[in-house]
């Protein structure tokens, strides 16, 4: 074999070897970039609000994530959550949405995802007309999701006399769940948003072991 | 190992803003929004919380009623904005500190562990004056420059124009964008707030306030409501010596001299 026909295999091998080596270094490192970002948001919730700083290199992490790896979902939850902790600032929320849409276009079938969308578009002050879709889509597809449960009992009942049937029965069915999985989580959410009665009625009936829950239930009457 | 900790710090941020919270709102009437900064007003609901820098606004028929981590309870009538200014509350301390910002409009506030165990960090900005909350009941109300406090239980320092006097129970100041400061029993300064239109909104707005009495009493039980308060010294106005509801440019100057140097007159808020 010539040399020339040599090069002629050689060559292309070593590209694409190099390109698939650069591919998995920058996977990698968008890996890291990912994890460090998404342990040191994980931090957040038990202590304080992320000061200005932390957020910008958190931000800034998860950026120089998605440059290396542009169509990864979870970067693109996670920027959607950070934009929606700055309710200073209409522009990030704005675009916490848009990413957690994109992060939509990804994986669709995501109860999570969805779940998301109806938190920061909550917060972000939109209507509920807006918040329907994203509830029933999230109870459809995650229905023994404890979290889907706890965000659609949240603000589908902060947001109860303006829903449609359909959507109040995609939250009662939320709040059935959480019942049956955590009774007093359900209970202090319903109560904290002033419809204790959605809780309470499911516990009638079925004595609970819990004096904690049928204290919560004294408060409420049954008006048939 | 990526995808579980990206999980977990998902799941923990669905629930973050509970963490983040300074106070619940136990009940939202009407239209009342919040706000951070520039930020785009939200609509608040029953259940919601609020964050330290949250503005919290009430539009012309509507009420909301908050209640902080520390137990105290901060009620605002119709058309009022306030903001949370600073907030910090240790549980296991129970200490902590709270500046609320009254810009308009009528607050009715209960103190809470904050205010027992270290009442020297509970204020509330009212226009141009400061109100330390030196005990646990009392009712502030700011319109057009006139300011309004009285108290339903224990005791407020205020502090207006450089000068502090203290305002027990049972009592009330009232200031006017002229520099005027009065101080007298409730029923005194109520009397004095009746001759003109501003006098009549403040107390429109009182009553605002007490018909939120039920809702304060339900999250924070055992307080007596504003009309018990007051009622105990319901009756002609007295007319007591050394109160100052003067209608001369004046400054506090104690628990009972609140007069202006012009004293002897009615004050006129308008």
């Amino acid at each position: 074999m010539s040399t020339a026909v040599r090069l002629m295999v050689v060559v292309p091998i070593l590209a694409i070897l190099g390109w698939a080596t650069m591919t998995a270094v920058d996977a990698l490192r968008a890996d890291d970039l990912v994890r460090e970002a998404s342990l040191e948001m994980g931090t957040w919730a038990a202590t304080s609000p992320p000061a200005p700083e932390t957020w910008a290199s958190v931000r800034g992490k998860l950026d120089a994530g998605l440059l290396l790896r542009p169509n990864d979902p979870l970067s693109h939850e996670l920027l959607g959550m950070l934009g929606s902790l700055r309710r200073d600032s209409p522009k990030h929320m704005d675009e916490g949405v848009a990413h957690l849409a994109r992060a939509l276009e990804m994986r669709p079938v995501s109860p999570y995802s969805w779940a998301m969308v109806v938190e920061a578009r909550y917060l972000r002050g939109d209507p509920a007309t807006e918040l329907e879709l994203p509830m029933q889509r999230s109870m459809q597809l995650g229905p023994s999701e404890p979290g889907v449960q706890r965000v659609i009992a949240e603000y589908g009942l902060a947001v109860w006399p303006e829903l449609q049937p359909e959507t109040r029965a995609q939250v009662d069915r939320a709040v059935a769940s959480g019942m049956r999985r955590n009774p007093l989580e359900m209970l202090r959410i319903s109560d904290r948003r002033g419809r204790l009665e959605a809780a309470c009625r499911h516990v009638i009936g079925s004595p609970n072991p819990d004096r904690r829950v049928g204290r919560y239930c004294e408060r409420w009457e049954i008006t048939p | 190992m990526k995808k579980v900790a990206g999980l977990l710090a998902l799941v923990a941020l669905v629930l973050t803003e509970l963490a983040f919270a300074s106070a619940v709102v136990t009940s939202s009437t009407g239209n009342v929004t919040a706000q951070v900064g520039s930020g785009v007003p939200r609509p608040v609901r029953t259940g919601d919380r609020l964050n330290q820098g949250d503005t919290v606004v009430t539009a012309a028929g509507s009420s909301t009623v908050m209640k902080f981590d520390d137990g105290q309870v901060a009620a605002l009538g119709p058309n009022s904005r306030m903001t949370i200014t600073a907030y910090r509350y240790d549980p296991a301390s129970q200490r902590g500190s709270v500046l609320l910002s009254l810009i308009s409009g009528a607050m009715r506030g209960i103190t809470g562990m904050i205010g027992k165990n270290s009442p020297e960090n509970v204020s509330v900005r009212a226009a141009t004056a400061t109100i330390g909350i030196r005990g646990t009941d009392f009712s502030v109300i700011t319109n057009a420059g006139v300011i309004f406090a009285e108290v339903n239980g224990g005791k407020i320092s205020f502090t207006f124009n450089g000068q502090t006097v203290e305002v027990d129970t049972g009592r009330a100041i009232l200031t006017l964008p002229n520099g005027t400061v009065s101080q007298g029993t409730i029923n005194q300064i109520y009397a004095a707030l009746q001759g003109t239109d501003i006098g009549r909104e403040i107390i429109a707005a009182l009553g605002s306030l007490t018909a939120l009495s039920s809702e304060i009493n339900r999250v924070f039980p055992g307080i007596p409501t504003q009309g018990q308060v007051q009622g105990q010294g319901q009756g002609p106005a007295e007319t007591e010596p050394g109160v100052g509801i003067g209608s001369g440019r004046g400054s506090p100057t104690g628990p009972s001299g609140g007069g202006g140097s012009g004293g002897g007159g009615t004050a006129s808020p308008n």
